[in-house]
């Protein structure tokens, strides 16, 4: 491949066992073979429904949760192997961006301090050119420097939300992991968030991986995009393909889920899904999707499909392919 | 014809420490029988806050309504008594809320909620409300309706317990329907379904709907007039299809294309999304002039002098915006 991956997800698996007091203890898939790559400088989109397993994904590269098997590689380093001092010292390749921005904020703590916190954590820089360096980062995310001074809640959604892409950037990292960062947000607001985004990409050539349910977003900002349903990647594709040439059923049916503001009064030719998804506990022995899919047939209740080469760099995994 | 709702310079306040916020500034809307009004915009915008106050629901202190009338048939709401209001609601007018989880009873099952709606507001027997209500689940499309009357909410997923919602909220086949965020806390197929299943309904039974939403493609899909608010004020009303395709207000312009539509055909070429610069003034100090014009591109003397009033542009198009021209060119 000509270009170079910074991450590279093989094979994950997080699977989360409870344990009962008189039966055998019950397993959730939530991650059940996951593998992917993000070329240096890219945004990679994972979109999918709640329960699907992107959050815990994005967790567990994160070695935010425990990986039950499986290897996420950052720029050659195997970070999954990593345990202790060595873990934590690689963190400063990989930082988050949360939901959230009123929960993953310190209330008690000024914002120059939290974006500060990171550097002074991992030993980076001189010790005295770090407040130079917040107020550097604090104009980068479109903050007065001045603010620096403030406490989280006197802040606005989205200017805490970009405290929170300062504090992600504090420590120069590779790859940002953003879990769902504009949902929270007004629509206006969402617009500023994500063209901020867009622009320390180009500034920094920073890596995105990106997580959101929010379809919309996910074409505007991802150069590739996987979908996941119960903790699989059922299709994927860059950013164009998928969009324009889905070929998973459930894919299909998602895109079309999507309300339209050009669609005023043509929504009656659309078939939606029925149903939930299963539950990740008792997953079916085929396919899947095969519960809801409007093109089940006899063998995807029998086998569930493999991930597929289809086209250029193009996966899915459907038996009708 | 005249209209079933009508609502007419509803102005709310509430007081604040930071003095007194005003929630609603003139607002005043029509709902015929039969029709869905979209009422989009962002949060803190008003656009709950109307909900409530045709519910009679505003919390009183610290809010108050000031002034204004809302009428339901002809009926003032505004001077009904508690008593008559209690009739009212769910009887006249129901409400379904964005978060179904905790607008259900966990301690009752679902069937017994419904049963509750019907018993509320008519004489009848308990045996035959569980009846109807059995019926009702069945009609808003949950499976082996008269085993899951038997479930607690918390045996259900998210969409099962907004069709619950749906089912107690059209029990006695209310006039109007206020539907506020009904799908915010759902999937997308999730949505996709309760969409479906609410035109269908409001196709059946003539039902009014009020929907509350900050999602332009959920006023696409559903809504046959929209009123968009701003900061306590309508500030732009008429025809979906106007509204989306020709859009006059600076605001409106903003909201439909700061949004990342999904695209069937995207093209390599990534613009920017436009922003609205800033954010929406605190509600205590609003000042007299037009109220988005701090964040207005098109802003000129006359709208920091005085809000501009909503004026018809067509028979059902209305915009409050001193430079129409100048926007529209």
């Amino acid at each position: 491949m000509s270009i170079e991956n910074l991450l590279e997800v093989n094979d994950l698996k997080v699977h989360f066992s409870k344990k009962k007091m008189f039966a055998d203890p019950v397993v959730v898939h939530a991650v059940d073979g996951v593998s992917f790559s993000i070329p240096k400088g890219k945004t990679f989109g994972i979109v999918g429904e709640s329960g699907s397993g992107k959050t815990t994904t994005a967790l567990a590269v994160l070695r935010l949760v425990g990986i039950t098997s499986g290897t996420v590689e950052l720029g050659g380093q195997e970070i999954s192997a990593l345990e202790g001092e060595d873990l934590r010292l690689a963190r400063r390749q990989f930082q988050m961006v949360f939901q959230d921005p009123y929960s993953s904020l310190d209330p008690r703590r000024r914002v120059g301090d939290i974006v500060r916190e990171p550097m002074d954590l991992m030993d980076i820089g001189e010790e005295d050119a770090r407040d130079e360096k917040v107020r550097e980062l604090f104009v980068k995310v479109g903050l007065r420097p001045e603010l620096t001074e403030l406490f989280p809640h006197q802040f606005s959604g989205g200017q805490r939300q970009r405290v929170g892409l300062a504090r992600a950037l504090a420590s120069e990292p590779e790859l940002i992991v953003c879990d769902e960062p504009v949902s929270a947000l007004d629509v206006a607001v969402q617009a500023q968030i994500l063209n901020l985004m867009r622009r320390l990409q180009e500034d920094t050539g920073v890596t995105f991986l990106f997580i959101s349910h929010d379809l919309g977003v996910v074409q505007h900002l991802c150069d590739h995009v996987a979908v996941m349903y119960l903790g699989q990647i059922v299709e994927q594709a860059d950013r164009i393909t998928l969009f324009k040439n889905p070929k998973h059923p459930y894919t299909q049916a998602l895109l079309s889920a999507v309300p339209r503001v050009d669609s005023h009064g043509s929504h009656t030719e659309r078939q939606h899904l029925q149903g939930d998804p299963p539950s990740p506990i008792n997953l079916p022995k085929g396919c899947r999707f095969a519960g809801r899919c409007p093109q089940a047939m006899a063998i995807c209740h029998s086998e569930p499909p493999a991930l597929q080469e289809i086209g250029d760099r193009h996966l899915a995994s459907c038996h009708l392919l | 014809m005249a209209p079933l709702l009508s609502v007419k310079n509803l102005l709310v306040e509430f007081k604040t420490r930071a003095g007194i916020a005003k929630v609603l500034n003139n607002v005043s809307l029509d709902v015929h029988s039969g029709e869905i009004l979209g009422v989009v915009g962002e949060s803190g915008c008003g656009k709950s806050m109307t909900a409530l106050s045709i519910m009679g629901l505003v919390p009183s202190p610290p809010g108050n309504v000031a002034g204004g009338t809302i009428e339901l048939n002809g009926e003032d709401l505004l001077s009904a008594s508690n008593k008559r209001l209690h009739q009212m609601r769910g009887k006249e007018i129901s409400m379904i809320f964005q978060e179904p989880m905790t607008s259900l009873n966990p301690v009752f099952k679902v069937g017994h909620q419904i049963a509750e709606a019907i018993l509320l507001h008519e004489k009848t027997t308990k045996a035959l409300a569980w009846e109807r209500s059995v019926k009702m689940l069945d009609r808003v499309g949950i499976p082996e309706a008269a085993i899951r009357a038997n479930s607690y909410p918390h045996e259900m997923s998210g969409g099962m317990r907004q069709r619950v919602m749906i089912a107690i909220a059209l029990a006695c086949n209310p006039k109007l329907l206020i539907a506020d965020e009904p799908t915010t806390a759902l999937d997308v197929t999730v949505q996709a379904q309760i969409f479906d299943l609410l035109r269908e309904l409001q196709r059946e039974t003539g039902t009014a709907i009020i929907m509350i939403t900050h999602d332009m493609g959920a006023i696409s899909e559903l809504a046959d007039r929209v009123a968009v608010m701003y900061a306590g004020h309508i500030i732009e009303t008429g025809d979906t299809k106007d509204i989306l395709s020709k859009p006059q207000h600076p605001y409106t312009r903003g909201l439909i294309a700061c949004v990342p539509h999904l695209e069937e055909n995207p093209s390599e070429e990534r613009p920017y999304l436009a922003e609205i610069p800033g954010v929406v003034p605190p509600l205590t100090d609003l000042g007299k002039g037009c109220t988005f014009a701090p964040r207005c591109d098109f802003r000129t003397d006359d709208c920091t002098g005085s809000q501009p009033s909503l004026s018809k542009i067509s028979d059902q198009h209305s915009v409050s915006c001193f430079n129409l021209n100048t926007v529209a060119s």
